[in-house]
């Protein structure tokens, strides 16, 4: 009956217009009044006629009366004036409660760094390439970023722009698309530095992912929840299909998130070496008021170390937040830099459910037959320790250490691809090599065609010039042929050309392990990823729920609002600045400190 | 519609079973007729009068029984469970009454349950209490006048003698008839059946002194008889000999009305003036003194100007001599009205409903840890918006500092969010 009661009360308060109301605690103009039992319902009605209020609801026990108070009649007044009556048991206000706001996204029960259950993360029907770690799966209840409560407050972010510098987006993603940014001038979702066009499709991944913490589209019943449900994220595409980028891509990157008016750009990236151009583009993002979040890096040393420093983490401009990488127990994950004086929050890195831009396919050449070859090319197995590999080898006799090629001859070998359906393609291969160098070389070329690429004559693309020799151990290499071949039809070839000169003869080399790894986009594919980058974007998604809850804000007080609200960790002490982890609810209460207080006495 | 109609299901719902037990027994409630379940009434107190001294010590009470029926018998327990009955009474009308006594030495509880063919109600949740203490402590017998042996006299504190006193307990003397704690003037514990009592100093006047006794359970009635004396009063011939500032702490201020105690050669029933001049003739103000000092507010200073001043007691009898130079107050004007301001706060929970601004000030600097010893204004978000503005105008001469904090809250189902203290400011009156 009590059970009863209460969802009685629940749907009232449901069917009342409280919600309209913010930052009250109870509906105005009435009671919840419980009578003693010896009142009877004549004593009731005197009660509620001396008070001049009326009944609206009995809740079918004689004892409680939902109660409406007379116009003008204040809930605290009404309260003493009820409790001084002699029917009256005790009387509350008509309380309001709020649903704690949880997004319908399937997927949000996986997503722990947003509310950890202690619930097991695992790849399962994510249709994502990569699977789960097992190490402290599962976690702990409430090690989490505290976003529920701070869904309470708000989940749009939308007025503040979070520009996301990475590989890019798969704009067509179903849980995406409605929370990115277009460029206002183009009418594209951003920009794409790599390909210096304005089509920022993620051809790796990253991106998407990253994109998807900060802000796949919540509570819309479709793949995960974003810590912001509605954004503006911004594409900035600095990295490539590898995974790699350039100084002079990511400053252009920056530069166009400052002049586009983001307000937070995340930096997901590191490198090991100060980069003054990088540094400058910050500090002017800096003057601009944009805060720069950026990843800690995975190499589990420590950035402060003058020997292992970490970029951009290391900068010192006061506009630079870096993010180290929390378990699902919230330790410090193995992998996750850190440093006292420049890694400032932890946030979650490991198991990170969000968005991924489509599938990935691994086709493995055997590398014993289709491939078009001129004389000093053939197939061998060769040993390696106990594992005998099939080899494309030049000279035909390889053998690493007693026949030679021979010289002055230029010699080919290509096979065509089927890659149809892809927007990306890696290549992936191990050489060991032994050339004469510089004069005695091996072109890595690709086309678009069903043809010898290695041949002037199509025009083909060379991604590597080989030379030397690789000491009689293998080399693994990879290249992002995505652009060269591109587009990825059923004629796509790839090819070598080893070319020597008369001079100088040496082992040749061998070409094992031969893989191409493409990426067909999909809209509704998820994945899991581990790293400070997936710690980043939650950080960026908070302080963009910052700058978007109090729009005055400037760099600095949402950063100081972001520290502040920080929890402490016992994991983080000695291994951060702020030795705590993200919390969003905490850093939406803080209030920074009031300045410019002056007395003046009045003439 | 979805909610309504869900609502109306679950009421209905709700409903079954109390339905279902209701036509067993044909129960149901009604207006003020007699019906077949016995009521249960209310029980109060009604003699001795609650409230009214000396009430615990009466053996005999009456109770009474509301809200019956005619016709049942009203059971009276000491117990919440109405098992243990004291005494029942069968009703004639909607109430009864219950004579008890003498009752014994105890804090009594009182609850009430009705009977009739039908059976008995279930025990009154309501109760009535009375805590009976004994024996009351004995008033004097007698009360007289014996030093000065007649009235009126000059003597400011007269002897009286009183007798038929219990030893050990406590025995005072009121000049008001309900001896009311303030016009006690004399109080001694009791070694003897007949004791002396020195009364305080008194002012001029006429009195009526009454007693009464004390034990540990209470006091007595206060005493019918009573013993007359007049004082008729001295000229005062010693004028006050001290002055001290109570408020402002310091001169020079600006404080108009500056309190300043006055003492020295003041007796209780004196009027001490003030005067700022050597003959005591301009009065600055006055006050009646119960005691040997006495703290006299200035009429309002309208001129700015330093105050020498000067003291006089006054009587029935007449005027004192004028005293010396006791004291200086250099009155500055009017006090100054300190306008405080800060720059708006940006976040959203300081700028709307429940947010606002604190402004702590002190003579000293201004701390996370003795705020709580500073004065404060508060302001709140308005309706409109929260104001960065705040008029401080209860500061004296000195240096005062200042910090603001904010403070907000963020939903309903957490505490207020207080900002860190600003930086401290400050100003010095001159």
């Amino acid at each position: 009956m009590q059970r009863l009661l209460y969802l009685i009360l629940i749907i009232i308060l449901m069917s009342t217009n409280v919600w309209a109301k913010p930052g009250r605690r109870y509906v105005e103009g009435e009671l919840i009044v419980k009578y003693k039992v010896s009142a009877s319902s004549i004593s009731q009605k005197q009660t509620l006629q001396s008070q001049g209020a009326v009944n609206l609801k009995n809740f079918k026990r004689k004892n409680w009366a939902h109660v409406k108070l007379s116009k003008n009649q204040d809930v605290q007044s009404a309260m003493e004036s009820f409790k001084a009556d002699p029917n009256v048991e005790y009387v509350q206000p008509n309380y309001i409660y709020h649903a704690a706001l949880v997004p319908g996204d399937p997927y949000f029960n996986r997503q722990w760094g947003l509310k950890n259950s202690a619930q097991t993360i695992f790849n399962f029907g994510l249709g994502g390439p990569d699977i789960q770690e097992t190490s402290n799966n599962p976690g702990t209840v409430g090690f989490d970023i505290n976003a529920e409560r701070a869904w309470d407050n708000i989940t749009d972010c939308s007025s503040a722009v979070v520009a996301v510098l990475d590989s890019g987006v798969n704009y067509n993603q179903e849980d995406l698309t409605s929370n990115l940014w277009k460029d206002p001038a183009t009418g594209k979702y951003g920009y794409d530095f790599v390909d210096l066009d304005d089509d920022p499709m993620d051809l790796n991944g990253h991106g998407t992912h990253i994109t998807g913490i900060i802000g796949a589209i919540g509570d819309n019943s479709v793949g995960t929840a974003g810590v912001c449900w509605k954004a503006k994220i911004m594409t900035v595409r600095v990295l490539d299909a590898l995974g790699q980028g350039t100084t002079a891509d990511i400053v252009s990157g920056i530069n166009y998130a400052v002049s586009k008016g983001a307000k937070v750009i995340n930096l997901s990236l590191t490198g090991s070496n100060f980069d003054q151009a990088e540094s400058d583009a910050i500090t002017s993002a800096q003057s601009s008021g944009v805060l720069v979040v950026v990843a800690a890096g995975n190499d589990g040393v420590n950035v402060d170390d003058p020997a292992t420093p970490i970029y951009p983490c290391k900068f010192t401009q006061s506009n630079i937040l870096c993010v180290g990488a929390l378990s699902q127990n919230y330790t410090l994950t193995s992998y996750s830099n850190y440093g006292s004086n420049s890694v400032d929050i932890g946030a979650p890195g490991v198991n990170i459910v969000s968005t991924w831009p489509g599938n990935h396919n691994k086709f493995y050449d055997d590398l014993t037959t289709g491939w078009v070859k001129s004389s000093q090319w053939g197939y061998k197995q060769i040993t390696f320790g106990t594992s005998k590999v099939n080899a494309l080898v030049t000279p035909p006799t390889y053998d690493h250490n007693t026949k030679k090629y021979s010289n002055n001859k230029i010699d080919y070998i290509w096979k065509n691809f089927d890659l149809s359906g892809a927007i990306s393609a890696i290549l992936d291969f191990y050489i060991m090599y032994d050339s004469e160098f510089y004069n005695d070389y091996l072109l890595v070329m690709s086309s678009p065609k069903n043809v010898d690429p290695t041949d002037a004559a199509n025009k083909g693309t060379q991604h590597d010039d080989i030379s030397g020799s690789s000491n009689g151990s293998r080399e693994e290499r990879r290249y992002d042929i995505s652009s060269s071949i591109s587009p990825l039809t059923s004629s796509a070839s790839i090819g070598f050309r080893f070319t020597t000169d008369p001079s100088i003869s040496n082992f040749g080399m061998n070409i094992t392990n031969f893989s191409i790894t493409t990426l067909t986009p999909s809209s509704s594919v998820y994945n899991i990823q581990q790293g400070t980058s997936m710690s980043a974007p939650y950080v960026s998604a908070v302080a963009a729920m910052l700058f978007a809850f109090n729009p005055s804000y400037t760099y600095t007080e949402v950063r100081n609002a972001l520290i502040a609200g920080a929890k402490s960790q016992s994991s983080l002490i000695g291994k951060s600045t702020t030795a705590g982890s993200l919390d969003a609810y905490e850093a939406l209460r803080y209030i920074n400190k009031p300045s410019g207080g002056v007395a003046v006495k009045k003439p | 519609m979805k909610i309504l109609f869900l609502l109306t299901l679950l009421t209905l719902v709700s409903c079954k079973p109390e339905t279902a037990i209701k036509s067993k027994g044909f129960s149901y409630e009604s207006s003020g007729i007699s019906t077949a379940a016995p009521t249960t009434g209310k029980v109060y107190l009604t003699s001795p009068i609650v409230g009214a001294q000396n009430y615990n010590f009466y053996p005999n009470i009456t109770l009474l029984v509301s809200n019956i029926v005619a016709g049942e018998t009203i059971n009276l327990y000491s117990d919440s469970k109405c098992l243990k009955l004291i005494t029942r009474i069968k009703s004639v009308s909607s109430s009864v009454e219950f004579n008890l006594g003498p009752i014994s030495v105890e804090n009594h509880k009182y609850y009430t349950n009705s009977s009739n063919i039908n059976g008995t109600s279930s025990c009154s949740v309501q109760f009535a209490t009375y805590n009976f203490q004994g024996i009351a402590p004995k008033i004097a017998q007698s009360i007289s006048l014996i030093s000065p042996l007649s009235s009126p006299g000059d003597i400011s504190t007269p002897t009286f003698r009183l007798t038929g006193l219990e030893t050990s307990e406590i025995v005072s003397l009121y000049t008001s008839s309900t001896c009311s704690l303030a016009s006690r003037v004399a109080t001694a514990l009791v070694i003897n059946s007949t004791m002396d009592l020195l009364s305080t100093p008194l002012a001029p006047g006429p009195y009526n002194f009454y007693t009464d006794s004390a034990t540990s359970t209470g006091n007595s009635t206060c005493s019918t008889i009573y013993a007359s004396y007049e004082y008729n009063g001295v000229l005062p011939t010693t004028p006050p000999t001290a002055m001290k500032l109570n408020y402002p702490s310091a001169s020079p201020n600006y404080i108009d009305q500056p309190k300043i105690l006055v003492s020295g050669g003041i007796v209780n029933g004196d009027t001490v003036k003030i005067y700022s001049d050597a003959t005591c003739t301009t009065l600055l103000g006055s006050a009646y003194s119960t005691s040997n000092n006495v703290e006299v507010t200035l009429n309002k200073l309208t001129t700015i100007q330093n105050y020498d001043l000067y003291a006089r007691d006054t009587n029935i009898k007449g005027a004192g001599p004028c005293s010396t130079k006791l004291l200086s107050y250099n009155y500055l004007g009017p006090v100054p009205t300190v306008a405080v301001s800060w720059n708006a706060s940006k976040e959203t929970i300081v700028n709307r409903d429940k947010g606002g601004y604190r402004v702590y000030y002190s003579e000293l600097p201004v701390t996370d840890a003795n705020r709580n010893k500073a004065k404060v204004k508060e302001v709140k978000f308005n309706g409109v918006s929260t104001p960065t503005t705040v008029d401080i105008t209860d500061l004296a001469v000195g240096t005062y500092y200042f910090r603001v904090y904010a403070f907000g809250k963020l939903d309903t189902q957490t505490t207020e969010s207080e900002s860190p203290a600003s930086d401290q400011f400050s100003i010095t009156l001159p």
